[in-house]
């Protein structure tokens, strides 16, 4: 079943792009098919609950039914497979 | 053919003094203004937007900040680059309430969208390799200018 991801950050055109090519990448790795859009901030109240994952590089707030995991570490580098091992767990949980 | 990112040398600083943010920015924005690189609503944009959206990262060994802004503002593709002699206070771009000791600023001029992507996404390659943030911080102005020219393309 494919599952679906917003990516979102505060124009929703630069650094959600540079992190949703890494998680597709890792996606497909595992056997994930995903759908994925990206977002602004600002757009997430909208799809709250319509998707699987928000993955963010923006701060987002709180209080979403969606799960909501903070990507910065697919940037910087630290902590990169730990978020992206996290991402697969939450997929497939 | 890959082409490369227009960096001017006056647009790479070491040792930059600025005592906060603003400082930096504009001592940076002035050097893409003086090669007619962005138009004069630039620096006011580049504010504005971290104000509402900031862009700190805590990154391997320094605190960066990559601040870019509509692509309106901007005239002619350009990248400056600033490390600062002390770090000034950015909000975390994750987190706007925390503030992050930056560093290092990457602060992109880019008249499209698509170029602001690839742009990005080379700066977040190359620092994500430990230890080069160390390098470039530990660089003089004419060695730091030619790392990045041999790092970064602009297609």
């Amino acid at each position: 079943m494919k599952k679906n991801i917003v990516f979102a950050c505060s124009s929703g055109i630069a650094t959600s792009t540079v992190v949703a090519e890494k998680v597709r990448e890792h996606c497909e790795q595992h056997g994930i098919d995903i759908d994925s859009r990206q977002a602004t901030v600002g757009e997430l109240t909208g799809l709250d609950d319509s998707v699987d994952l928000f993955v963010v590089t923006s701060d987002v707030g709180g209080g979403y039914k969606t799960p909501v995991v903070n990507a910065l570490p697919i940037l910087t580098g630290i902590g990169e497979q730990e978020v992206l091992d996290h991402i697969v767990s939450l997929l497939k949980g | 053919m890959t082409k490369k990112i227009m960096i001017s040398e006056n647009a790479v600083f070491t040792e930059l003094e600025a005592s906060d943010k603003e400082e930096a920015l504009k001592k940076m924005s002035e050097a893409f203004s003086k090669n007619g690189f962005v138009n004069e609503g630039y620096y006011a944009s580049i504010l504005d937007r971290e104000r509402n959206a900031p862009t700190g990262i805590e990154a391997y060994d320094y605190g960066i900040a990559i601040p870019h802004t509509d692509p309106k503002f901007v005239n002619k593709d350009s990248l400056s680059i600033a490390v600062l002699k002390e770090p000034v206070i950015f909000n975390n771009m994750v987190n706007a309430k925390e503030t992050i000791e930056v560093k290092v600023i990457f602060l992109l001029g880019l008249s499209e969208s698509t170029k602001h992507l690839n742009i990005l996404r080379q700066i977040m390659e190359l620092i994500k390799e430990q230890g080069v943030l160390k390098k470039m911080v530990e660089m003089r102005q004419n060695e730091l200018y030619d790392y990045l020219q041999e790092h970064l393309k602009s297609e």
